[in-house]
């Protein structure tokens, strides 16, 4: 067992790390953003609209994310980055990057999409009549009835879908992009030492992980309070 | 314009159907060892001995932490660095079975949990070991508590057996990327791949709504 | 701190739907790289002796190489040229995002490529051979009837295959370091691809040997993005490569990098 080998090339995964977080950061804002409009669209009773993003969330429900990367890589990716030169300044620099971040952002907004629903729906109506019975108006209802509890009923999922999110940016390295598992390819397609750096690379992806679920932990205890 | 032609499947049409036999096939056999190895999982993390549950929760929750790639890869390219070369497809299973068992004993759990207490605290007074008191009583009650849940942890393994194709076995996925790297025709086979994951989900989905009917628990009748 | 979240998604919201403008459409890529004053080049980075990285993580080889020579004739100097690594299944697609100007690697002119891409005059001819183990007993195509059979995805050595060995159970993988590794491992019994990338492979192994016998004519080429766009950068380079022939600097480059 060389563990050498990891220290030899330790700034390089530490870079693929870096792709890692920034992937994933980017996918997280832009997935709560897309899957909360989602959510209340789905949740809305606007009948048409309702329906077509209800076919949306099931279908990309339903196939694996990787299918989605691919697909957005090979069509949509070139024609879209070409137009976008503003991107280089956010920071996202090469085509693999940003066909990952859309396919991951439309994929887990889907995911987001059913938390919210689901978290909205399972408020009582009795609540609902008991405030308009009290004369609250929608804005207050949704204010001090709707939202506290349903975000509290929603916390626990989206805790999770973000782990899974952060996991998944591991996908991407199936279209190149050279984040912390394709790193970890690279180094060891040229030496013989796999084990040890698949095992450093999973060390890695459980601390990280580990410290983002305390940090979401300590985040719900600090609002709590 | 894009010109649609479907004829390119057809031309393959073997080939598909090979892969989603390998498909069906992989998640099947990795489903059985997830229940099973996940089962194992549940019951020793519900042991009264501290040590052995929190060490088992300390195993599953590495395991849930870690990209499925990454398992896979160890299993295929890390083994064989150590000597132990499977092949292809046994990788995949192994670690798709592994990476499921975790998700399935926290589902189990939930399930335990909401077994009400006395029933393990009567089969002890009756005698029962603790293995048997989990087998013959708690258990059974478990599953029927968490269907809806194991049945979508089915659904994604099936969407996560795609990952197998990365080393080399001929699943749905694997013959999906290889047919847009060689013709480039994206669209036909992107469709071709949602029909065939919707439709394996939408059965699995269909199951688990047959099995939750039949098992329905009866409504909490009045406490008397 | 709702408020904290709110403005930052609002910022976020607003960095990715400003500056959605058009830009500019390219007219003519050659007056764009004499303007930007480099090309940029996709070339392999695990081919040899094509395209790969030396130890100190240097690129060098004979595709290498020739870009070089391109640019030394367009550009003037021989280091006005950037390179971008590609591989079979991605390199059409770095072409057509405009992500390079040009691919020279290892590219095979075929027909179907020819609807989605534009080919320079071809640079280099090989064939396709088959890398198998020392002590196998393979000793011809037919032989790999019933045979586990590596081809890269993306390559154009399927189809042979298919017509001379119809039994042959095929893998396909999408780096050569994979493919290579998963012969050592004894999971293959066969590696199906260019001879001269093959050869690469066979000549740092001793354990591995390449059959003797070429599969096919692999005329390679330069690529370009299909349309008008591409036409003078393509007619410059065409140029250039036929000044490179008659005045055997592509002899020397051949028998610099080629060596058998």
């Amino acid at each position: 067992m060389n563990f050498s080998i990891i220290t030899h090339n330790f700034y390089f995964l530490m870079q693929g790390l870096g792709i890692t977080l920034k992937v994933a950061f980017i996918s997280i804002m832009l997935s709560m953003l897309f899957g909360t409009i989602l959510g209340v669209i789905r949740f809305s009773k606007i009948f048409i609209l309702s329906r077509i993003v209800g076919l949306f969330i099931d279908i990309t429900r339903s196939i694996p994310l990787i299918l989605y990367i691919i697909f957005i890589h090979f069509s949509i990716s070139p024609y879209l980055y070409g137009h976008a030169d503003f991107l280089r300044y956010i920071g996202i620099d090469c085509l693999e990057m940003y066909s990952a971040i859309v396919a991951i952002v439309a994929f887990t907004s889907a995911y987001i999409a059913e938390i919210i629903r689901s978290g909205l729906q399972s408020i009582e109506k009795e609540q609902i009549m008991a405030a308009k019975a009290l004369s609250l108006n929608s804005y207050q209802i949704i204010k001090y009835i709707v939202l506290p509890q349903a975000i509290t009923r929603m916390k626990p999922a989206l805790c999770a879908q973000i782990i899974t999110l952060v996991k998944d940016t591991s996908l991407a390295s199936a279209i190149g992009l050279i984040e912390l598992t394709r790193a970890t390819e690279i180094v060891y397609e040229t030496s013989l030492h796999e084990f040890e750096l698949l095992l450093f690379v999973a060390l890695v992806y459980i601390t990280l992980n580990f410290l983002i679920q305390r940090i979401l932990h300590m985040q719900e205890k600090m609002l709590n309070t | 314009m894009y010109n649609l032609d479907f004829s390119i499947l057809l031309t393959d049409y073997k080939i598909i159907l090979d892969g989603i036999y390998t498909t069906i096939f992989v998640s099947i056999v990795a489903s059985v060892l997830a229940f099973s190895l996940g089962t194992f999982f549940v019951y020793f993390r519900i042991s009264p001995n501290l040590l052995v549950k929190k060490f088992t929760n300390f195993i599953v929750n590495c395991i849930r932490n870690v990209p499925l790639l990454i398992i896979i890869y160890l299993f295929y390219k890390g083994f064989p660095s150590l000597g132990i070369i499977l092949p292809a497809i046994t990788c995949g299973i192994l670690a798709l079975g592994i990476y499921t068992a975790a998700y399935i004993s926290d589902a189990l759990l939930s399930g335990i949990n909401a077994v009400p207490q006395e029933h393990s605290q009567a089969s002890n007074a009756l005698g029962l070991t603790r293995l048997q008191s989990f087998l013959y009583v708690v258990y059974p009650q478990a599953l029927r508590h968490c269907i809806y849940i194991l049945g979508s942890t089915f659904m994604n393994l099936i969407k996560n057996s795609s990952l197998v194709s990365f080393i080399a076995v001929t699943d749905i996925f694997y013959v999906v990327y290889k047919g847009i790297a060689d013709s480039y025709r994206i669209y036909e086979y992107f469709i071709l791949a949602i029909v065939v994951y919707c439709s394996l989900t939408g059965f699995v989905l269909l199951m688990t709504n047959i099995l939750q009917k039949i098992y329905k628990i009866p409504s909490a009748e009045a406490r008397a | 701190m709702k408020n904290k979240l709110l403005l930052i998604i609002t910022l976020c919201f607003t960095l990715f739907v400003t500056g959605c403008n058009k830009q500019e459409e390219n007219i003519d890529s050659l007056s764009t790289i004499l303007q930007r004053g480099k090309i940029i080049v996709g070339v392999k980075y695990d081919t040899k002796p094509f395209g790969y990285m030396t130890e100190n993580q240097q690129l060098v080889g004979f595709d290498v190489d020739l870009a070089k020579s391109i640019a030394k004739s367009i550009l003037g100097d021989e280091n006005k040229v950037e390179f971008k690594q590609v591989t079979p299944s991605n390199r059409i697609l770095a072409l057509s995002s405009g992500q390079v100007d040009m691919i020279i690697a290892t590219m095979t002119v075929t027909e179907q490529r020819s609807e989605i891409i534009d080919f320079s005059t071809p640079y280099y001819v090989t064939g396709q051979a088959i890398l198998v183990p020392r002590g196998s007993k393979i000793t011809s195509i037919s032989d790999l009837n019933g045979k586990r059979v590596i081809i890269i995805f993306g390559s154009t050595a399927e189809k042979n295959l298919r017509l001379a060995a119809p039994e042959a159970q095929i893998l396909g993988f999408k780096t050569y370091t994979s493919a290579y590794s998963a012969l050592k491992q004894n999971r293959a019994d066969a590696i199906t691809s260019d001879e001269t990338i093959l050869l690469g492979f066979a000549m740092e192994d001793k354990n591995l040997k390449l059959l003797p016998k070429k599969y096919s004519k692999e005329p390679y080429a330069i690529g370009f993005k299909k349309g008008p766009s591409s036409i003078r950068l393509r007619n410059r380079v065409n140029f250039v490569l036929n000044d490179m022939i008659q005045n055997g600097e592509l002899a020397k480059l051949k028998s610099r990098w080629i060596k058998y």
